[in-house]
């Protein structure tokens, strides 16, 4: 089981990579414990809100285009082949 | 009176004749500023039916009542006119210290009647307006124009607008400018040029006076705090065309005219890659807390030297829009727009639009005058803005915009004719973005992603993005309304994300500098009766529901690529949309305004 996962903007330069693959992830909150475990302590302040422990509002997290937001959130069950695409909100130019 | 002057200048250009005008209290407190009252300022000073291009159209400016004073997170102004390229209300917001001038000058706003007989430029002096002969800057770009005039005067300070050779040409996209930033959309320098008005100088040294200035101080520095926090990074870092990526990836990233919805060179023109190839600086519009503008320079090739100050709908426009993936091309059609004064999106729409019809065959190599207008071909690109900003050859046709260049050239053209209401597309690719469908579809001035940011609950994962239901004409009323009060008011919306309780906090703002009372729920309904206002006038000038409509290719071609492949508009959504939003605004089912809605609001310019 993989999963790809594309890194944008802020995420991408915390992380130094535009795109990782990860093995034996079911769902996202899996996914993004394993990307702090690998990124460290700078990722895990730009996913989450320190006083809540919630990710922060200023993330967004599509699986296969879609915001988790609509699905299970966290919880949503992560496939083989699914692309996990994290990125800062889209606004005006 | 604080935080406004009381005062609005109109200028006689065929007579020579000034007079200033004192506004009841009352007009201020309905319509705030900004785009209100610049909208007020133009229902009660022209005709309806009207030529844009005519001497009878006004142009009307304002300033916010934030503007020069504490409060102000920068200085803005607003000018509205019936708009050449939609036959619509035309409204453009620009940030520049010439608003502040202004009001330092004594006025809130200005209203430009008539068209003068020979080139001329206005210098407002405080309390006196001298005519100025514009012979010698007629035809120079606005770089040099602004400077030429500050010569003049022999004042560097001096605030100045202008218009470049687009608009005096009378290219119906052409913009104004100031200090490098633009009011860009809807033609208003088209109309400036009609009326032989090259621009406008002002000095003000008279001061502006807040009400409670201890209380304000706090709340702006708290604003100000937030300013520099996590909401505004994004903007800061590497600015808005750090879209591109996001867009591609969420397949909404419109390329080759709309005929795709990701980019396969998106890497290479994205914010990260100009921030590391061709950032030079990042500067602040007059006042802002903020700054986001991304200088950008080619630093070697055919384009070196090329410079602009780098925005995302320009770069979609004459980037994937135009499917030129070369960074230093983009650079370069940007820098050019500049030089000529125009609107880089609708520019760039247009020529994409030409480059499908030129792949189709529906142009023929001999009417682009020989241009090899193929998608990506950058050099045949920045010939065509050569030839739009002179009106020469096939320029002509594509000065006067998508629609009317279709309309003109027929043979199917009209259906790759991407606009609404005649204003040409920003980048969000809308077949899979239905709230932002809806959004640009009801804009009073067009297509347009300022007027409303009704993408932002789609790309928030707010809503299903890709599901037309009942709820989201709301969602558009409601950020329409929010986007008027800031337009109003004049405050950059980049900085809403800065705001914790949106229309309080706003509304304290507003009474701290004015004096007026006023509740957050009294300044939402501010923005209701600034949208009214908007659709009122649209309604004036024969405005129809079939005007609430959408680009053909959103409602027949599907996106054919990336995460929201097979996604379109379909008539049925649209239409189930359309009488969402009439119902939420309170509006009849055709989307005319009922007399009981404009009495309950108290709006009465109409009669
Ligand atoms: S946030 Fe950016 S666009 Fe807005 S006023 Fe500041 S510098 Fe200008």
């Amino acid at each position: 089981m993989m999963v790809t996962v594309k890194f944008f903007a802020n995420f991408r330069e915390v992380t130094g990579q535009a795109q990782v693959t990860m093995p034996n992830v079911s769902s996202v909150r899996g996914l993004l414990d394993e990307l702090v475990r690998e990124f460290g302590q700078r990722l895990s302040d730009l996913l989450y809100d320190p006083q809540t422990g919630e990710l922060r509002d200023t993330v967004i997290i599509l699986v296969n285009g879609r915001a988790i937001t609509l699905m299970e959130g966290l919880g949503t069950w992560l496939e083989d082949g699914d692309t996990v695409a994290i990125f800062p909100p889209v606004s005006g130019g | 009176m604080f935080g406004y002057q009381g005062k609005i200048l109109h200028v006689h250009l065929d007579t020579g004749e000034t007079r200033v005008e004192a506004l009841p209290e009352e007009i201020y407190r309905k319509y705030i500023g900004g785009v209100g009252l610049a909208t007020y300022l133009i229902h009660i000073n022209t005709k309806p039916k009207i030529d844009p291009l005519g001497p009878e159209n006004v142009l009307a400016f304002a300033s916010g009542p934030l503007v020069g004073t504490f409060a102000s997170m920068g200085d803005k102004y607003v000018v509205v006119a019936k708009s050449p390229l939609t036959g619509f209300i035309g409204d453009s917001i620009s940030s520049s210290s010439w608003s502040r001038e202004l009001k330092r000058a004594g006025h809130d706003g200005l209203v430009i009647h008539g068209r003068a007989e020979n080139p001329t430029y206005l210098f407002i002096d405080d309390g006196n307006v001298y005519f100025k002969e514009a012979g010698n800057i007629w035809g120079e770009d606005v770089w040099t124009a602004e400077e030429k005039i500050r010569g003049e005067l022999e004042d560097k300070n001096v605030g100045v607008i202008s218009i470049g050779p687009a608009g005096e040409k009378l290219v119906l996209f052409a913009n104004i400018m100031s200090d490098g930033r633009h009011a860009g959309r809807s033609g208003l320098g088209a109309v400036m040029g009609s009326k032989n008005l090259k621009a406008i100088a002002v000095r003000g040294t008279g001061s502006i006076r807040v009400a409670n200035l201890r209380e304000l101080s706090k709340l702006c520095l708290g604003i100000y705090e937030k300013a520099q926090g996590p909401n505004t990074e994004k903007y800061r870092v590497e600015g808005t065309p750090t879209n591109v990526l996001s867009l591609n990836a969420h397949g909404c990233l419109p390329t080759r005219n709309w005929q795709q919805s990701t980019f396969e060179s998106a890497e290479e023109i994205s914010g990260a890659h100009f921030l590391k190839n061709h950032t030079v600086s990042v500067t602040a519009c007059s006042s802002c807390p903020v700054a986001c503008a991304h200088n950008c320079v080619v630093k070697g090739g055919p384009y070196a030297g090329a410079a602009v100050s780098l925005d995302y709908e320009g770069l979609y426009a004459m980037g994937p829009d135009c499917g030129v993936g070369d960074s230093s091309a983009i650079i370069k059609a940007l820098e050019l727009c500049d030089f000529y004064g125009m609107d880089s999106i609708s520019a760039g729409v247009t020529c994409a639009w030409a480059m499908e019809c030129y792949e189709k065959g529906l142009l023929t190599k001999e009417e682009t005058d020989g241009l090899e207008l193929t998608f990506g071909n950058h050099e045949a690109l920045i010939q065509l803005i050569h030839k739009i900003a002179a009106r020469e050859g096939i320029g002509d046709m594509l000065a006067s915009g998508v629609k009317r260049a279709s309309e003109r050239l027929g043979r199917g053209s009209e259906h790759l004719a991407i606009h609404i209401k005649g204003l040409e597309l920003p980048g969000y690719d809308i077949r899979s973005l239905k709230t932002a469908a809806l959004g640009w579809a009801v804009a009073a001035r067009g297509g347009c992603h300022n007027r409303s940011g009704a993408y932002e609950p789609d790309l928030k994962g707010k809503v299903d993005r890709f599901k037309a239901e009942k709820g989201r004409g709301r969602l558009v009323m409601e950020s329409e309304g929010r986007a008027a009060v800031l337009d109003s008011l004049t405050m950059c919306k980049f900085l809403r994300a800065c705001l914790t309780d949106f229309y309080p906090e706003l509304a304290k703002l507003y009474e701290l500098v004015t004096g007026f009372g006023m509740s957050g729920d009294d300044l939402r309904r501010a923005g209701e009766r600034i949208i009214n206002l908007k659709k009122l006038y649209n309604i004036r000038e024969g405005w129809t529901q079939k005007d609430d409509h959408l680009p053909p290719r959103v409602m027949e071609d599907p996106v054919p690529d990336g995460v929201a492949k097979g996604s379109l508009v379909t008539r049925q959504e649209l239409d189930l949309l359309l009488d969402d939003y009439y119902e939420a605004q309170g509006w009849t089912r055709d989307g005319t305004i009922p007399k009981e809605k404009l009495n309950e609001l108290g709006i009465s310019v109409g009669e």
